[in-house]
């Protein structure tokens, strides 16, 4: 009777613990497999926007250069018993799971795909404007055109890869690099130089003057 | 008035230079190569705030909280000025001004800020991931905001200044600038 009552307990355990195997099972195949990634699920609580600053600005924008820039940070596993640890860590942790499934050296990375805006042209709020008239010239200094606005925002920021743990400050160094590296290429394409002729054509067309014009740019 | 600066000192040099006579009408469409000309910037702040339920089979929640900053700059396309655009009568010059538009949205990845989080339950924390998506509405709902803010307004109203002291200086005595009515403005905020 009682090595009956045993059985019974012990059949009751294994059907109990295999329904939640498969549960468990179904919740990660849902998970891993079925559970779209968008962000439509996302409703923000309705905030105010405060206006901090306004600001009368007068700037030409005369270039505008969209670029994309790929940033990655990668930290590895210093010894072979982290690498076990590691994965271990990884397999129990169910953002990090699917890393977890491929062992690999890699402890940590986070890669981005930033897409941003730069636009180069003069502010003519600057008080560093030059004209010099000398008998039949009219001579005029201007400051070299520089980036008034690198726009790299979160709509075009991609977090392609997010293998491990990341602070706010490490996404933001990347970020950072991302821009840089877009300042870094439109330095290369030289547009700061390029910026200067549609400059020159614009203060050909604002200045009227019957003397002859001469546009030179500060040194 | 600094910000007219540069303008006044070309006003100057007209008044000095200049001599009495016909503009010629390459003069007047001119304008057009001037661009885009940001006239207004704003910089705002705004609180992200999400609260993540989840779905039925998640037990817990999370709330996180972000705060970032927006700088914002609005101003004409000049470029677009077309000659139909344009009507001279002598002295007198009307003009259409294209409507103001956002030129640059910039939000610094410095400013931004989780002020709080909390997870409780069987949640994960919020990964670098989610914060993103959470970013990204917020830019979204920045952006929807910008519609009951007057950036635009202000934009067009010192586009106008611009352009007034531009054809006075080309010599017309009487300029008059006509605004696009606001419910056709492209305000450019949704991208």
């Amino acid at each position: 009777m009682k090595l009956q009552k045993i059985k019974e307990i012990r059949t009751l355990i294994i059907r109990l613990a295999l329904v939640a195997g498969i549960a468990f099972v179904g919740y990660w195949v849902y998970q891993l497999f079925f559970k779209g990634e968008s962000t439509d699920e996302i409703v923000l609580e309705e905030t105010p926007l405060k206006v901090e600053q306004i600001r009368s600005i007068l700037e030409l924008n005369t270039l505008k250069f969209q670029d994309e820039a790929v940033v990655d940070s990668v930290e590895y596993y210093k010894t072979e018993s982290d690498v076990i640890w590691g994965t271990f860590d990884k397999l129990t942790d169910p953002n990090q799971f699917k890393h977890g499934l491929h062992p690999s050296s890699v402890k940590r990375r986070l890669t981005l795909i930033v897409r941003g805006e730069l636009l180069y042209g003069v502010d003519l709020k600057r008080k560093d404007f030059q004209f010099i008239p000398k008998g039949d010239t009219l001579t005029i200094i201007i400051p070299q055109p520089e980036l008034l606005s690198v726009s790299v925002n979160p709509k075009g920021t991609e977090v392609y890869l997010e293998n491990g743990e990341w602070k706010d400050y490490e996404r933001a160094h990347l970020q950072r690099k991302a821009r840089n590296k877009m300042i870094a290429s439109g330095d290369r394409l030289k547009l700061p130089e390029r910026a200067k002729a549609p400059l020159e054509k614009v203060l050909r067309a604002l200045v009227k003057t019957d003397k002859t014009l001469v546009i030179k740019f500060e040194k | 008035m600094r910000n007219w600066l540069f303008l006044s000192l070309i006003t100057l040099l007209l008044v000095s230079c200049g001599d009495e006579k016909e503009v010629h009408e390459t003069e007047i469409y001119q304008i057009r190569a001037i661009g885009t000309l940001s006239t207004t910037e704003y910089t705002l702040g705004k609180i992200i705030h999400w609260d993540d339920e989840g779905e039925w089979y998640k037990f817990g929640d999370r709330k996180i909280l972000l705060s970032c900053k927006a700088t914002v700059k609005a101003g004409v396309n000049l470029s677009t000025i077309k000659e139909s655009d344009i009507e001279v009568k002598g002295r007198k010059i009307i003009i259409q001004l294209p409507p103001p538009e956002i030129v640059s949205f910039e939000m610094d990845p410095d400013l931004v800020r989780t002020e709080m989080t909390d997870v409780n339950g069987f949640r994960s924390d919020f990964s670098q991931v989610d914060k993103s998506k959470v970013l990204q509405k917020g830019e979204e709902s920045i952006r929807k905001d910008l519609k009951k803010l007057n950036i635009l307004d202000e934009a067009e109203q010192n586009a106008k200044i611009f352009i007034i002291d531009f054809y006075k200086n080309l010599g017309f005595e009487q300029v008059i600038v006509h605004e696009t009515p606001k419910d056709k403005r492209n305000t450019n905020v949704d991208h």
